[in-house]
């Protein structure tokens, strides 16, 4: 039985508006064992990236916590005083931002910017041993040894990115949370940035979370997915078998919309559009845009269907037939 | 820095004190029909009841000696000339003084007290605004907001005005004006600078207060957009220390446009407050404009005017030559 590194449970995140709570994250439950390469996928707005602070307690006014825990390597994080959680961040859990762009302190060298973490979190290094540890990260992310001595405006788009990679694996932390790293990114960079994240998970063996909705990279990067839709995790599985059999429709749609370069066919989206999380759709959230919509599904929350120990996932569908739907009973919307 | 832009810098140095000494020169000559000596001397004539006989040949004898019945562009070689050795003529009210030795004597009084409390009010004014910018500060720094609005708001001779009548006319804690006392003889020495000291402190003071206002409130704006940055949130994010993501990352990059005001600030220093100078009778170059102003004392206020432009040039001079310093992305290459 391998270790488990993050254990989150119940968790709900809302932020408070004067139309009222926007529930991003709603009875969310997530296991990642150490050497985990999790994908979080959904659309914009379905709530990874406020899962990601979460588990960074990174949430900040008008959002907060209602309920929930989260574990992570047997630290409660929720309940973390303000001095222990700096600590806490880099250590255990670190980040590597979405905006890698402007993610670096504009006036401070590369090398500063890495040491002022090893510095604030106690780790004396002298110059010769520093200048070693810039080394050798810098050759972990694909870097040139002079790039601690630039500033940031003197770096690429890529070269940022791999930049915050380093500075994310530079205190060896449990958990690496990679939230959308390659969002702003061409398609040859974000290759090269997923396999340095590759890479230094080998290298470190450390627990990564990708956080994204480019289903093509999350199939190339991750043993495990999660489908996130209204702020629910509405599937997980292992990457081989979501994609060779999904089990959520959200999630069937989702595959069926990556465009296919062998075929040449009309690309599939998802009707309809993300739905409002002051007032979410009653029973499974999905369903005012689901295909498969039938009976139960506007008035019942889907129960959990677990199909492993790992693999688990929300949907009526299941309840009849197995999840081989009889087409009559099926309603289009 | 490469040496060529260095080169390139003080050569425009030179060329705008060169250009804005000219305007100086030209303004006066732009008003049609006039004869400033002529005009003078009738003024004179006519108040001493004298006879208007002699005139035209007066006239010609002060023009002979200003050198006015010179074609303007000799005269133009001649100004600037002197201009070049700082020799800014006579003064007119305080005759036979020069302009340059009144304006030396007044500018280390203006330069002592203005540029102290202007760099004083700046310090405290940037680091009270971006604490009122920033989200983690205590609490209780809101209350500076209110405080801080007003003083930024009241004039400072206002202000100086009101401190003199508390702290001098009625405690009589400090001298009500000058630059020391009448009696002492300025020296080198302990008890002099100390004197120094302590009338300063009134005048500085006002600047200081209404300086603190109106730094912090451009310092919180600025602050703002930089608490915002996606670098100070991933700082957070590292978990670095609060007190380093104050300083270095979120101050650091919100005082860079700060500076760009301080040094015009600085150089406006040399033309002296005026009012705060003529308030506390302070013996800077404010009150020496005044004097010129109220005397029609041209000469003094050209004078005035050429240090002004020289203050202005100097400290955009030195901040552009240390901006790169002070932001990495500014650089000046050409290739």
């Amino acid at each position: 039985m391998s270790q488990t590194i993050l254990e989150i449970k119940n968790l709900y995140v809302n932020y408070h508006t004067r139309q009222g709570d926007v529930k991003a994250v709603s009875n969310l439950n997530l296991t990642l064992d150490k050497g985990d390469k999790f994908g979080l996928v959904g659309e914009s707005g379905s709530g990874k990236t406020t899962l990601a602070n979460a588990i960074l307690r990174m949430i900040k006014p008008p959002g907060y916590i209602p309920e929930g825990k989260i574990n992570l390597d047997g630290t409660d994080v929720l309940s973390l005083s303000e001095s222990d959680l700096r600590k806490f961040r880099s250590t255990s859990v670190a980040i590597v931002p979405q905006a890698a762009m402007n993610a670096l302190n504009p006036v401070r060298r590369i090398g500063q910017q890495i040491n002022d973490a090893f510095v604030d979190h106690g780790v004396k290094l002298s110059k010769s041993e520093l200048n070693d540890r810039l080394a050798e990260l810098m050759l972990t992310v694909g870097l040139r040894s002079e790039v601690p001595r630039l500033f940031p405006h003197e770096l690429s788009g890529g070269m940022k990115q791999r930049v915050s990679i380093a500075m994310a694996v530079s205190l060896n932390p449990k958990l690496i949370i990679a939230d959308e790293p390659t969002s702003a990114l061409d398609v040859v960079v974000q290759r090269q940035v997923i396999d340095t994240l590759d890479q230094v998970q080998e290298k470190y063996g450390s627990t990564i979370l990708l956080v994204g909705h480019d289903m093509g990279l999350m199939a190339q990067f991750s043993n495990r997915l999660g489908i996130m839709y209204a702020g629910e995790l509405v599937e997980i599985g292992s990457s081989t078998e979501i994609f060779s059999k999904p089990n959520h429709p959200y999630t069937e749609i989702l595959i069926s919309s990556l465009p296919d370069t062998k075929t040449k066919r009309k690309l599939v989206g998802i009707p309809g559009l993300p739905p409002t999380l002051i007032n979410p759709p009653t029973g499974c959230k999905f369903h005012p845009r689901c295909p498969k919509v039938f009976e139960p599904c506007s008035d019942l929350v889907p129960e959990k269907e677990i199909i492993d120990e790992k693999s688990f996932f929300f949907c009526h569908l299941s309840t009849i037939n197995n999840g081989k739907v009889d087409k009559k009973i099926v309603g289009t919307k | 820095m490469n040496k060529s832009y260095i080169f390139t810098r003080l050569t425009t140095f030179v060329i705008i004190i060169w250009l804005s000494s000219s305007i100086i020169f030209i303004l006066p000559h732009l008003a049609p029909g006039r004869n400033p000596v002529r005009e003078r001397i009738i003024q004179q004539t006519a108040a001493g009841g004298g006879r208007a006989d002699g005139i035209e040949l007066m006239v010609a004898a002060f023009e002979r000696d200003y050198g006015l019945d010179k074609p303007i562009w000799k005269q133009y070689i001649t100004y600037m000339g002197k201009l070049a050795r700082f020799d800014l003529g006579t003064s007119l009210a305080l005759y036979p003084a020069k302009v340059s030795d009144l304006i030396m004597q007044a500018l280390p009084w203006t330069i002592g007290l203005l540029g102290i409390s202007t760099i004083f009010a700046f310090g405290f004014g940037s680091l009270a605004g971006a604490l009122l910018a920033w989200p983690k500060s205590p609490g209780f720094v809101q209350w500076l907001f209110p405080p801080l609005m007003v003083m930024s708001a009241v004039p400072y001779f206002l202000l100086g005005i009101f401190l003199m009548t508390i702290f001098a006319f009625t405690l009589k804690w400090f001298p009500i004006g000058g630059g020391s006392s009448l009696t002492s003889i300025p020296a080198f020495n302990f008890q002099f600078i100390k004197e120094v000291l302590h009338h300063g402190v009134l005048p500085g003071l006002s600047v200081v207060l209404s300086g603190i206002g109106f730094w912090s409130l451009s310092m919180r704006g600025m602050m703002i957009t930089v608490a915002g940055e996606d670098y100070v949130n991933l700082a957070e994010m590292r978990g670095l220390s609060p007190r380093r993501i104050f300083f270095q990352y979120a101050m650091r990059n919100a005082i860079l446009p700060q500076i760009t005001a301080l040094a015009l600030a600085l150089g406006f220093v040399v033309s002296g407050l005026v009012l705060v100078e003529y308030v506390f009778r302070y013996p800077g170059i404010g009150s020496l404009l005044f004097k010129a102003i109220a005397a029609f004392d041209y000469f003094l206020i050209y004078g005035v005017v050429f240090v002004l432009i020289l203050g202005i040039a100097l400290t955009t001079l030195i901040l552009d030559l240390i901006y790169p310093i002070l932001d990495p992305r500014i650089k000046y290459e050409r290739n």
